[in-house]
């Protein structure tokens, strides 16, 4: 062992150094990065720092531990052997590797994001009941597929806190309804939905938007909503319902450029309902009607459905 | 200077040695259990031992290497086609640009990047990104091509379906900046195609959502769609050769609202199929129509055109 005090040793560029009182660490310059990076041997993370960023530092140890092993990781720094035990030990984000995921999620903390790798980060719940359930407000799911398969069991996504966001999420399949909201204010953005026994998307809650999603081949409503007012439901394109497209109670609602193709009423407003406005919605292919309005005040406006033609 | 063997040797450093490694001196302070690293450029940063490997949320594109590519595999690459080629699901992209044509052939790949500063340059060597298969997302960067190529900013071939384009900017494409040709459902959003020689969104590919994009400067048509059941709404087109927005060709049954079509050289909105809604679009400084309807039984439901503009 060379002990050194007070010396300065010079190392070659890319030689590690053993940094001797500190048990497993290591340095290391990396010459074409110019990054000086401190490995941890033994948990296998790494920190580094940037030479163009001076007085800053940086570390992509737990995110590559995490995709290496293909486990969710949180900002705790930490990987985790689940993505609830990554959800709780998170405080506010949780990113989640491609793989198949087999447990039911609950989140619980306010504000957090759970953040996949697009389609190929499936969380099934299987047998074990939703997906993914948030009961916090505040909460983001982005880029992740979620699935059930139980008949009449649980539905692939749940919301039960307020102000959660919904994006770019894929539903291949549920035994029941593809995703439900149960508290207000509510944004279901450029989501797919396909296969599920009950409802694609279903809510009785206020405030709820729901655009550019593409929903298809559902048991029962593309949009389900008895209750619930103000919503926005626009821009999707709904196919393949065994019940309506979109089927909408309350009031102070707009359902607006939606593209609504074989279903039983294309659009169902239901009776009771007031102050409505259907507009610019392209239906055909209903079994029953394509725009079945049996509310008060309804606005009906360039709508196109296939009597038309 | 020390006589130091770093493949057999350990160190032992005082609190107050320092350790040269590249450019870079480093100290320990056993007090305080942190590393200080002085850099080359006269600024100090100092790395907690407790913080090994931490990654903040925001910190995914400082995590990756300018230049490189990170799969999930957890290695990081030269090339983005190589960590497209090494990924189950995930790949993203640092910030760089990076001159290669990238091909997706995989289902279910998220590719990202770090929007502006994340460059794909197709140059001279093809469309920067083309898609064959199936459930893909492309989120957050930018692509070009070089002039007199022909090549596109992103398109498809056969077996792609179901395509996210989401948050990409074409700085330039010789032909179209995004072209869907096949398969079906799938959404473009968020998107802003700067300069085309050809179209700017092209897409032959029936039930596509294209939202709230930018085009602009196209030396043709701004959006064209050439099938049926698609939906192009709140997007901005201006400065366009040809048509601002053109639906023709199989493109029946379709909604272009909510639109700004601003200072095409032919028609702002051209319509040559069937069964279109074109409503609620502002169209103004058109060289020919502000809306051309050539097609039958489209409702044109409060546009604003001409003279008022």
């Amino acid at each position: 062992m060379a002990g050194i005090t007070n010396g300065r040793p010079d190392l070659a560029v890319g030689e590690p150094i053993h940094f001797g009182d500190i048990d497993g660490f290591e340095l290391e310059h990396h010459p074409i990065s110019d990054r000086l990076i401190i490995r941890d041997t033994e948990n296998g993370t790494v920190a580094y720092v940037r030479g163009d960023r001076g007085g800053e530092i940086g570390g992509d140890g737990v995110l590559i531990k995490a995709l290496k092993e293909g486990k969710p990781m949180a900002d705790d720094g930490r990987t985790h052997d689940s993505i609830q035990a990554a959800e709780r030990a998170a405080s506010s984000w949780v990113f989640v590797p491609p793989g198949n995921y087999e447990e039911s999620v609950e989140i619980t903390t306010d504000g957090l994001t759970l953040r996949g790798s697009g389609y190929n980060t499936l969380i099934d719940g299987s047998t074990n009941g939703s997906a993914v359930s948030a009961s916090a407000n505040n909460v983001t799911v982005k880029n992740v597929s979620v699935q059930t398969d139980v008949p009449d069991g649980d539905n692939a996504l749940v919301g039960v806190g307020s102000n959660l966001e919904v994006i770019n999420v894929a539903v291949s399949q549920s035994g029941n309804s593809g995703i439900t909201i149960g508290s207000e204010n509510a944004s279901i953005i450029n989501c797919t939905i396909n296969s599920c026994d009950a409802n694609g998307f279903s809510s009785g809650a206020n405030g709820i938007v729901v655009n550019g999603c593409i929903i298809d081949s559902v048991g029962r409503n593309g949009v389900n909503s008895l209750s619930g007012s103000n919503y926005i439901i626009s821009n999707n394109l709904i196919t393949n319902t065994e019940l309506d497209g979109v089927y909408k109670g309350s009031e102070n609602n707009i359902i607006i450029g939606n593209r609504i193709i074989n279903t039983s009423n294309g659009v169902g407003i239901v009776p009771g309902s007031i102050n409505n406005i259907v507009a610019n919605n392209r239906v055909s292919d209903s079994t029953n009607t394509d725009i079945n309005d049996q509310g008060t005040n309804t606005i009906l406006d360039g709508n196109l459905t296939d009597p038309s033609n | 200077m020390v006589d130091y063997n770093p493949t057999t040797d350990a160190l032992e450093l005082g609190d107050d040695d320092a350790l040269q490694v590249g450019d870079y001196e480093i100290e320990y302070d056993s007090t305080e259990s942190t590393f200080a690293v002085n850099h080359p450029n006269g600024e100090r940063s100092e790395v907690p031992q407790n913080r090994s490997g931490s990654l903040v949320p925001q910190g995914l594109a400082e995590s990756v290497e300018h230049g490189k590519a990170l799969a999930d595999d957890g290695e990081m690459y030269d090339s983005v086609q190589t960590a497209v080629n090494n990924a189950r699901g995930w790949v993203f992209v640092g910030p760089g640009r990076f001159a290669e044509s990238v091909t997706i052939d995989t289902n279910g790949l998220m590719l990202e990047g770090c929007g502006r500063d994340t460059l794909i340059d197709g140059e001279t060597i093809g469309d920067a990104i083309t898609v064959s298969s199936a459930n893909n997302t492309i989120q957050n960067l930018s692509v070009q091509t070089s002039d007199g190529t022909s090549n596109d900013g992103i398109n498809t071939s056969a077996g792609a379906d179901s395509l996210t384009i989401d948050s990409i900017t074409i700085v330039k494409a010789d032909r179209h900046c995004v072209s869907v040709t096949d398969g079906s459902n799938h959404i473009i959003k968020n998107c802003n195609g700067l300069i085309s020689s050809s179209f700017s969104f092209f897409s032959v590919a029936p039930k596509t959502i294209i939202s709230n994009v930018i085009c602009k400067s196209s030396e043709s048509i701004g959006i064209r769609i050439s099938s049926d059941d698609s939906i192009i709404s709140s997007c901005v087109v201006s400065d366009t050769s040809g048509d601002g927005i053109l639906a023709d060709g199989g493109a029946d049954d379709s909604i272009i609202a909510g639109n700004r079509v601003i200072n095409s050289e032919d028609n702002g909105i051209d319509v040559a199929a069937s069964d279109q809604i074109v409503a609620n679009n502002r169209i103004s400084d058109s060289t020919n129509s502000d809306i051309n309807d050539r097609g039958t039984g489209t409702v044109l439901d409060d546009n604003l055109t001409g003279p008022s503009n």
